[in-house]
């Protein structure tokens, strides 16, 4: 009997030290692995302080983006608004330290607020009367007038020292709150970051512990990169499908790597239409190309059935997104609609024309071998509706100059992303031409249908505003959305955690070990 | 103890008429590759990929375009691209040899810096630069090329008409009172052409490549034409799932080049007889 309790009372010791060792620590899962070196080699497309996302494992936003991309606490932990959103008061974390030691409070959360907006494409500052700092942690911001988007829009804002930037919305310092400190950095090659120990977040304390950044301009480079082992991860970096489609199932196939697409988040590939001058005034003209694209051929064929064809601006997953398909492919009606604004084939050779003139569209793409395929795709499809196409591939920079002086007809643009509300402050009530083509704001009721969704903080009122919005883009035509260009990640088998963020520019590394 | 072996004359001859001989064959296909291969621009989705067989020799392309075709019909507009990236170059570089030869003096030191100048930047680069200031097209690419090719047809014609200014026959056109223009186009022109043909030839090869390479960094020429290194370019995305695709455009690119190559080295030893000695 005594043996019998000696044994219960060693086992219980025993249990109680394996838990209390494994429990005490604060040991995660990540930990498990300690033996394994935490350092993760991230192959890039882009210079780590040019990219939109390698910011975010330096700097934390104000507000976290959700699922349904509305807004979660984040440095903001609480906040209160008055019953016609002119008055916010915002409620900051506590005990907040960049990585240098210095304090995170409200003066600093103010001159974030001041500071960021008119680089972040955020519409408040419009509106911005003032904001008072109540105490430490307390704010209490003021418009001029309803303002109703505030809090989604303060995700947008990746807090800095105020001393860390200059004059032009530049950091100059990038010491921050995030989860990760940067320790070397040399421009289009290469970054190394170790993590913040002291980061606030103990729930979303990374178990990487060291990241090398390698700079891989070619995206084919990339490729190679993650298959010789010489990077453990591609993809991890960029908001948009960073590597060829034609290399996706071969790289699936590959039993050394692994490769997650992202099926609810990211953007849709959208061709930009010059409504505002051209032959691409003409809405029949914008109706026929919308209607001549075989979306379903498109991404069987040059995309290799990893993108998903859709015609809709933004994926039904976003909070305010179209709840129809748009136009879709119909040849007969595509001619029909050029016939309708007088454009007859005469001569026989194929390609229509109206006055004598042939109706040629000059589409403007930057030099991807994506848009490559996609442009001599288009150029064959628009061809079987009679529209001959002057296919320019240039480089990202005379891409951009080109479009930026409205001279082309269709081109690459960027997609609606994110909050679907910022991108209508944005790009999405512009009619003006800037580096992405020219924007969505069509007409006078854009620009009022614009107005009532940022006042209002009432998700519903937005929601009725938004299918009034849809409805103009789909009739008018002001651009042609192809494809969800999924975000896809390409790593070595041992890389356990990866994952994708509702916002699609941040990295989450949070659960990510090396196994 | 290095002994030396004259090439006799027929031999050199025989050379000639080898390379011509392939390379007429490689022509004929190049020229004539719309009449022959009218269809290397259709799309045809069904036979996206397909490996080389005897419908399709070099496999086909991303958009199931025939690659042997497509081949023949890029090495017909890199062939004729460099032709006229040649010619202009060799116009531009004729008309500033003969001036700096011919003139010497300040003249001679001005273009011999102008040519200095233009021989310091490696000509893909300066090209790169003229075509970021000027745009991506095909025009561009031609005056980009042309503008830094230029040079190397200028040195020679300086240095031989240096040596031809001061031969007799020049000498007693000048005493007679021909004019500079006169001198320059009846008695100089005429004997400095000869030393650059095989300059030009070899060049042509050079100004095939050149275009290879801009266009497969993206700054040549434009889809869905067919162009060899474009289609090299289209290809490296490829190089797992359809290594064919590279193989082709570059098998045919390297055999005009050196064929094109070879020929111009078998006319410049005919032409030279300090060059036709070869080491044995």
């Amino acid at each position: 009997m005594k043996k019998g309790i000696r044994a219960l009372v060693l086992l219980m010791i025993v249990a109680v030290l394996v838990t209390g060792f494994t429990g005490c620590s604060g040991a995660s899962a990540k930990d498990e692995t300690s033996d394994v070196e935490q350092t993760l080699v991230v192959g890039a497309a882009k210079d780590f302080k040019s990219g939109s996302e390698p910011k975010t494992l330096i700097f934390d936003s104000l507000t976290d983006s959700l699922e349904d991309m509305s807004s979660g606490p984040r440095l903001v932990t609480e906040w209160e608004k008055n019953v016609d959103f002119t008055e916010y008061t915002l409620k900051l974390k506590e005990g907040v330290t960049f990585s240098n030691g210095e304090k995170f409070n409200a003066e600093v959360a103010k001159f974030n607020i001041e500071y960021w907006p008119v680089y972040r494409d955020c519409g408040y500052i419009k509106k911005l009367k003032s904001i008072e700092v109540i105490d430490d942690n307390t704010l209490k911001v003021s418009f001029n007038g309803s303002y109703g988007n505030f809090i989604d829009e303060l995700s947008k804002i990746w807090v800095t020292l105020p001393s860390g930037v200059d004059a032009k919305g530049n950091v100059v310092d990038w010491t921050g709150t995030g989860p990760y400190v940067l320790q070397e950095y040399q421009a289009d090659m290469s970054a190394t970051l170790v993590r913040n120990e002291t980061y606030w977040r103990t729930d979303k304390m990374p178990g990487i512990v060291k990241i090398d950044y390698k700079v891989i301009t070619d995206e084919n480079s990339r490729v190679m990169a993650v298959k010789s082992g010489d990077v453990d991860v591609i993809g991890l970096t960029e908001h948009y499908t960073a590597m060829p489609f034609a290399d996706v199932p071969d790289l699936q196939a590959n039993k050394d790597l692994q490769v997650s697409i992202c099926e609810d988040y990211g953007t849709i590939t959208t061709y930009s239409l010059n409504w505002a001058k051209g032959v691409c005034a003409d809405q029949n003209v914008r109706t026929a190309i919308a209607l001549g694209i075989d979306r379903d051929m498109l991404t069987s064929t040059v995309l290799y059935g990893v993108a998903e064809p859709t015609s809709r601006y933004v994926l039904p997953t976003y909070k305010f997104s179209q709840k129809e398909e748009a136009l879709k492919y119909d040849l007969t009606k595509a001619k029909a609609a050029l016939e309708t604004s007088g454009y007859k084939d005469t001569d026989g050779d194929g390609i229509v024309e109206k006055d004598g003139q042939k109706l040629t569209l000059k589409m403007v793409v930057s030099d991807t071998q994506v848009n490559r395929s996609v442009g001599v795709f288009l150029q064959d499809a628009l061809k079987k509706i009679g529209i001959e196409v002057d296919l320019q591939v240039l480089d990202a920079t005379t891409t951009k100059t080109a479009l930026k002086a409205g001279d082309f007809d269709m081109s690459t643009s960027h997609p609606w992303t994110g909050t679907v509300v910022s991108y209508l402050y944005w790009r999405g009530n512009s009619s003006v031409y800037d580096d992405y083509g020219i924007g969505y704001g069509v007409n006078e009721e854009m620009n009022n249908l614009t107005e009532t969704v940022s006042v209002t903080g009432d998700d519903k009122v937005r929601e009725e505003e938004f299918d009034k919005i849809w409805k103009i883009q789909n009739d008018f035509v002001a651009g042609v959305p192809l494809y969800f260009s999924q975000r896809i990640f390409v790593a070595q088998s041992n890389i356990e955690g990866l994952k994708f963020c509702p916002n699609t520019a941040e990295v989450d590394l949070s659960d990510v070990v090396i196994k | 103890m290095r002994k030396f072996k004259v090439k006799t004359k027929k031999q050199q001859k025989n050379l000639i008429w080898v390379w011509s001989g392939l390379l007429f064959i490689l022509l004929t296909l190049i020229i004539f590759s719309p009449y022959i291969f009218p269809e290397s621009n259709t799309i045809n989705y069904s036979l996206q990929l397909q490996k080389p067989s005897i419908l399709h020799w070099f496999g086909t392309d991303e958009f199931g375009r025939d690659l042997f075709s497509r081949v023949f019909n890029g090495m017909r507009t890199s062939l004729m691209y460099s032709l006229i990236i040649e010619a202009i170059a060799l116009i531009i570089g004729l008309i500033i040899g003969l001036l700096s030869g011919y003139m010497g003096g300040k003249v001679d030191g001005f273009l011999n810096y102008i040519m200095n100048v233009f021989q310091a930047f490696p000509t893909t680069i300066a090209a790169i630069a003229l075509i970021a200031v000027l745009g991506t097209g095909d025009t561009t690419l031609i005056i980009a090329l042309s503008v830094m090719g230029w040079v190397a047809y200028a040195r020679i014609v300086r240095s031989e008409t240096l040596i031809f200014k001061e031969r007799d026959f020049v000498l007693g056109a000048r005493a007679s009172g021909g004019s500079s223009a006169y001198i320059l186009g009846k008695h100089i022109f005429p004997n400095v052409l000869l030393p650059i043909l095989p300059l030009a030839t070899l060049m042509i090869g050079h100004g095939i490549m050149a275009i290879a390479s801009l266009s497969f960094l993206g700054f040549g020429v434009q889809p869905p034409n067919a162009e060899i290194g474009l289609m090299l370019k289209d290809s490296a995305m490829f190089i797992n799932r359809a290594p064919w695709l590279l193989v082709g455009p570059g098998i045919v690119l390297a055999m005009v080049v050196a064929l094109i190559n070879a020929l111009g080295d078998a006319i410049r030893d005919k032409m030279d007889p300090q060059k036709q000695m070869i080491e044995i």
